[in-house]
């Protein structure tokens, strides 16, 4: 019966595992897009104010 | 031991299916700006704000309110001193006595009455002139779009947008450890949480404050059930039996205060708790009769998150607990052996095992990290030295309210105590 326990609890965390690689390169990516849309927005907002 | 790491292993693939419709929402909408524009048409709005002892906290929200980028004429704004011992009333009338709130249309009602939060709600709901109830906590400052992202969310679709609902910021984070530890809590739970099931069922759960509903729908529904702990969790039910949705503006941000001290937390908590526990047992019944599916799949992740996985966690704490106890007596009785062990013969499992675990330290801060991520300057490395700490600290808090609020609500039924009692949550300057 341990066996068969040990076979479950390895595929299970191996699962895990990957989604937790693939959850790690998302949230890379997410700060990323919000970084790089923050300072488009600081750029343009700099940009009108000098064109004030 | 076996049966508790597989309890555990369901709540966490629950919440790992959660998490990456966040993930999948978050990676779409990053990539995106917000831009705000004028809403195809301006429903009036009531907005509604019951206030409980609140002097400390109500001018901010007040103010905060009045300056709204809303029409002024398409808001009426009802707020209640409700069986106030303190200065709310006077706070009140000050602030909306101001020359530059002149011609609004604000009514100040003093309530003696019973029914606490949900009462003060109901007598609103009869008096409201307006298409849409808004709801703000007193401490719950609404930030200057709140409103407007709330009703454009519900004329997306108006006839299934039956309510809206928004997020929460905590405006004391840094006061404290606990503070920070709710901050991060909160943001998870929204970001997260509140994203993922929006995103994948189209589930949503009324946060109690920043939030709006039809005024029409929720009289058909007979209003707010009084002596609901959680008026909040009980009416987000009621709404999707009736097969209508919550949507989620999740732009929309109100900031709230949140308990600086661990006896004012574990009250508000225990009463959350306690409230949740109530609906969840009431609505039980659903999971085997033809009920709306959201309901069913709510009541199952509220039965899950309330019953299974706290027991789970509950057991192996005391697995933990006990063995690290044993080994503790093995200095001074040698024969000892540990009551919760695997043989040496099974050795690669233990490892196996012990991976799983460090995994689920990972995954929590992944997640706590993404939620960080949606947000400017929030992904910080403090963040992930507070979910660490959080993780065997503050998180653990969890169990204690839990055991704590399903005994007061076992007690109430075997001793017909009143289980309704209000207990208020403290205020702070700040």
């Amino acid at each position: 019966m341990l066996v068969y326990f040990y076979y479950i609890s390895l595929f299970i965390t191996i699962t895990f595992a990957i989604i937790a690689f693939i959850l790690t390169i998302a949230m890379i990516k997410i700060y990323v897009n919000v970084l790089r849309n923050f300072r488009t927005i600081n750029r343009k907002v700099k940009t009108q104010k000098n064109g004030k | 031991m076996i049966s508790t790491l597989i309890a555990i292993w369901i709540s966490l693939f629950m919440a790992l299916v959660v998490v990456c419709s966040a993930t999948h929402f978050w990676l779409k909408q990053s990539k995106k700006t917000t831009i705000i524009k004028p809403l195809k048409r301006y429903p009036k709005v009531t907005i509604i704000v019951p206030a409980h002892n609140e002097d400390v906290v109500i001018k901010p929200t007040v103010e905060a309110i009045l300056n709204l980028n809303y029409p002024a004429d398409k808001i009426e704004l009802l707020l209640y001193a409700d069986n106030c011992e303190d200065n709310t009333y006077q706070v009140m009338q000050e602030v909306v006595g101001q020359p530059q709130y002149q011609g609004r249309d604000i009514t100040v009602i003093n309530r003696h009455g019973t029914g606490s939060k949900a009462g003060v709600l109901n007598e609103a709901m009869a008096r409201a002139k307006g298409e849409y109830l808004c709801i703000y906590d007193a401490d719950a400052m609404p930030e200057e779009n709140a409103l407007h992202f709330l009703v454009e969310k519900a004329l997306e679709n108006p006839e299934r947008h039956v309510a809206v609902f928004g997020r929460n910021k905590t405006r004391n984070a840094k006061q404290n450890f606990l503070t920070k530890c709710i901050n991060q809590e909160i943001v998870v739970t929204q970001r997260i949480q509140h994203v993922g099931l929006w995103h994948l069922f189209k589930i949503g759960r009324i946060p109690g404050t920043n939030f709006i509903i039809q005024t029409k729908f929720v009289k058909s529904i007979g209003g707010w059930s009084k002596g609901a702990l959680t008026e909040d969790t009980d009416i987000s039910f009621k709404i999707m039996q009736s097969g209508k949705l919550i949507a989620l503006a999740f732009n929309s941000e109100a900031f709230q205060q949140e308990p600086e001290t661990l006896k004012a937390y574990m009250m508000q908590r225990k009463r959350w708790a306690k409230g949740n526990y109530q609906v969840v047992i009431s609505n039980f019944k659903h999971l085997f009769d033809n009920s709306n599916w959201r309901v069913k799949l709510e009541t199952f992740y509220y039965a899950c998150t309330f019953f299974a996985f706290n027991l789970a966690i509950i057991l192996s704490d005391f697995v933990f607990v006990t063995n690290i106890f044993c080994m503790g007596l093995e200095y001074i009785f040698p024969n000892i052996e540990l009551p919760f062990m695997f043989s040496e013969r099974n050795i690669y499992l233990v490892q196996i095992l012990l991976f799983n675990w460090l995994l689920m330290i990972l995954l929590y801060l992944i997640q706590v990290n993404i939620a960080m991520s949606t947000q400017m300057g929030q992904a910080t490395a403090q963040q992930v030295w507070i979910a660490l700490a959080g993780y065997f600290t503050y998180s653990q808090l969890f169990i204690i309210i839990s055991v704590d609020a399903l005994s007061s609500v076992i007690l109430d039924k075997v001793l017909r105590r009143d289980g309704t009692k209000w207990v208020k949550t403290k205020r702070f300057n700040d």
